[in-house]
């Protein structure tokens, strides 16, 4: 079974991301299931990134370190991963950087070039990227020196026109040098190139020369290796990351207005939706509505508090409406959450969680929002939180948001972060079939008489239409049936009352199986209990593990309000062993546990270095725990 | 490398990410670090103008310009930063 890790690393703005791209697709084009996690750093020019690719038959849905394969493009590169590679693995690197010193690196951090000098040192070695090469062959790793500028030049001589995007032709050389050792044929970069870089001729023609040129190089050095065709040759899948995903889910979902302030890693979702904002209508749909196609309103807005203000106004108008940011913005909009949740307006808020605290490491990971999007809004604010575990999940869940907000008329929180955003995974087609958009008790239009915005009901729900269509208020302030402001005891406790009742519709109306998802054996060895993007490097590590003969069992939850108690009850009582995965330094999984349901978890696995939660770590903190019996395993890999 | 190489000429702006291979003002061609030709020039600091130190990776005003050439910096006019880097950054933002 193949299982093939593979990492390009150079400067931010040097061509990585392409670099990654058209490796994925490379293998997504051989058959194969694959998914990529982008590490970039928050300065925008310079710093170092990289892209981690994963590749297997099916379900590739983690990265995993040690990799098999390291492009490195830059001498930074070279330092910052020379652990990062299985001894008998593959490591590509530009052979001009050879004379140059660790410390002449200006973007590499200082502690970083501390470790690195202290580690060459004791190895007896100077502080070059030579001696970084020499280290890696004395771990037993296979080294390709290629040297770029000679093979640029060649890119621009062949093609017979300026090479103008150095950084593009320098990362095909690396990428593809790798794909040939690894047994990609060329045959599958080029379509990759061409797919990536559709429609830029100037573009595609030098990068299938640089592909050539590397794996003509390979050919006459290592030798091209050979790898079979994957399983999904032949298949249409798509190629798309978290955020593509999650704009997707939106407009499937019938969403009429998106609004944002730009932030990372939340940006990228509302963009793509504006580049795929007029949508094509099926049949069925043409001829029920009268037109071809619809549209959503992307608005940019001068910031988050406008942002979900805005959504809130759409929402009132009869859009159904959402708002896109991360935890900074999510600390502006609490405010409207909360008025939101008086008003009853359906809102969605998409949150990709970031690294914090305030700006803290802006394109980093970790899940560090969930209390705050728990408690987010004040004064006894309804809301329900959501969160995916992956693409697919996302997908789903960016139209189950909707579909509650309005079912329930409450603000929705769906919780995801960077590492879903930044990763790009291959995927079969959605099944639209299993789509439904619910709107609850929406209406177009009202004709029964006097219309009361917040009617009393039993479910706690009342009639809803849009703005124009009945006389009605919506306001901030306590209020009666009609809306109007009112501090009256007695109308207070009969709307809070009424808001209580939502709350109890929304226990009843999102069932347990809806809220939860276990995998894994009942009777397990260990039970791990997570949500979000640990997903993925948990059901890799229980694989991992299941083969040394440790049992996992696996609780994702999928919505924290409403909460899975019953479920995460019955989990704590079936195992011997129970660890909950806290992916920020407070235990914040851990500290929601225990307040739905009173249980505390004997063992944690934290990681807040803001770098993706990989594979190995889990299967380390695992076997950790079952052997020493420690409270707190925390794990930091990944540079 | 020898002394009348791009690398030492005025007119070669070396690429942003990838410094051994650059820009050539003059003749408006890329070439690498050691190609040479006839409209070679050494860099003179100029009162009033910046200039791209690939050692520190940052502009430096010609003050310092002219005490980084004395330390044997690599200094040039610019550097050279491809026009589609756009397409290779991911979006930071806030």
């Amino acid at each position: 079974m193949a299982d093939i890790a593979l990492l390009i690393g150079g400067p931010q703005g040097g061509g990585i991301e392409s670099a990654g791209q058209i490796g994925v697709r490379s293998f997504v084009l051989k058959g194969y299931d694959v998914y990529g996690v982008r590490e970039y750093h928050s300065n925008i020019i310079g710093a170092h990134s990289y892209f981690n690719i994963r590749v297997r038959e099916r379900l590739s849905r983690s990265v995993r370190l040690p990799v098999d394969y390291i492009v490195a493009l830059d001498a930074e590169s070279v330092f910052t991963h020379m652990d990062d590679v299985k001894p008998g693995g593959l490591f590509v690197y530009d052979s001009n950087t050879d004379k140059t010193r660790v410390d002449r690196i200006v973007p590499m951090p200082a502690p970083l070039k501390e470790r690195v000098k202290r580690k060459l040192a004791e190895a007896g070695l100077g502080d070059t990227v030579a001696d970084a090469i020499k280290y890696l062959e004395s771990r037993n790793v296979r080294v390709i020196g290629i040297n770029l500028k000679k093979a640029i030049k060649e890119v621009a001589d062949k093609s017979g026109r300026p090479v103008v995007s150095v950084a593009r032709a320098a990362n095909t050389i690396g990428l593809s040098a790798a794909l040939a050792v690894m047994g990609v044929e060329r045959e599958y970069v080029e379509r990759a190139i061409e797919s990536y870089f559709a429609g830029k001729k100037r573009v595609i023609e030098p990068n299938k020369i640089a592909a050539a040129i590397a794996y003509e190089y390979v050919g006459e050095t290592l030798g091209l290796g050979s790898l079979p065709d994957g399983p999904h040759k032949g298949k249409t899948r798509m190629v798309a990351s978290g955020n593509d995903v999650v704009a997707m889910g939106k407009i499937v979902g019938g969403l009429g207005v998106q609004t944002y302030y730009p932030i990372t890693p939340a940006a990228d979702e509302a963009l793509y939706m504006e580049g795929h904002r007029v949508y094509k209508l099926v049949e069925e749909a043409r001829r029920e509505l009268g037109f071809d196609s619809l549209n959503v309103a992307v608005i940019q807005t001068e910031d988050e508090i406008s942002a979900i203000n805005m959504a809130i106004g759409a929402a009132l108008a009869g859009a159904r409406a959402a708002t896109t940011t991360s935890g900074p913005g999510l600390s502006l909009m609490n405010e409207a959450i909360s008025m939101a949740s008086m008003m009853e307006a359906p809102v969605v808020i998409t949150v990709w969680q970031r690294a914090g605290p305030s700006t803290g490491m802006a394109t980093r990971t970790g899940q560090q929002d969930l209390l705050h999007a728990l408690f987010a809004g004040h004064g006894d604010s309804i809301k329900i939180v959501v969160s995916s575990g992956d693409h697919e999940e996302a997908f789903y869940d960016a139209i189950r948001a909707l579909n509650w907000a309005e079912e329930f008329q409450v603000p929705v929180i769906h919780l995801l972060d960077k590492t879903i955003a930044a990763s790009i995974k291959s995927l079969d087609r959605f099944n639209l079939e299993a789509v439904r958009i619910y709107r609850g008790k929406f209406m177009p239009a009202w004709s029964d008489g006097e219309y009361l915005r917040y009617k009393i009901t039993e479910d706690g729900i009342s009639p809803r239409v849009p703005l124009g269509a009945a006389k009605q208020m919506n306001t901030s302030l306590e209020h009666t049936e009609y809306g109007v402001a009112i501090e009256d005891p007695e109308v207070r406790n009969a709307m809070v009352e009424k808001r209580l009742r939502k709350l109890k519709s929304i226990e009843e109306g999102i069932p347990e199986e809806e809220r939860v998802k276990v995998y894994g054996p009942e009777k397990a060895d260990i039970t791990l209990i997570g949500w979000g993007s640990v997903k993925g490097p948990v059901l890799d590590a229980a694989e991992r593990l299941e083969a040394e003969g440790v049992s996992v069992r696996y609780v994702h939850i999928r919505t924290f309000w409403p909460f899975p108690v019953e479920t995460v009850k019955e989990a704590f009582s079936a195992a011997p062993s129970v660890a909950v995965i806290d992916y920020n330094m407070l235990a914040q999984t851990s500290l929601a546990i225990r307040m739905f349901t009173g249980l505390a978890a004997p063992h944690r696995i934290k990681k807040y270095s803001g770098r993706t939660l990989h594979e190995q770590e889990i299967v380390y903190a695992v076997k950790k725990i079952l052997s020493e019996g420690v409270e707190e395993v925390v794990v930091s890999d990944g540079s | 490398m020898g002394v009348r190489v791009c690398a030492r000429c005025r007119w070669w702006r070396p690429h942003f990410h990838y410094p051994t291979v650059g820009y050539c003002a003059k003749r408006g061609i890329l070439t690498v670090d050691s190609d040479s030709c006839p409209e070679w020039e050494p860099l003179r600091v100029k009162p009033g103008r910046l200039y791209w130190c690939l050692d520190c990776r940052r502009r430096v005003s010609w003050e310092e310009a002219v005490e980084f050439l004395k330390r044997g910096y690599r200094l040039y006019e610019s550097a050279y930063v491809d026009p589609d880097v756009r397409e290779e950054i991911v979006g930071a933002s806030e």
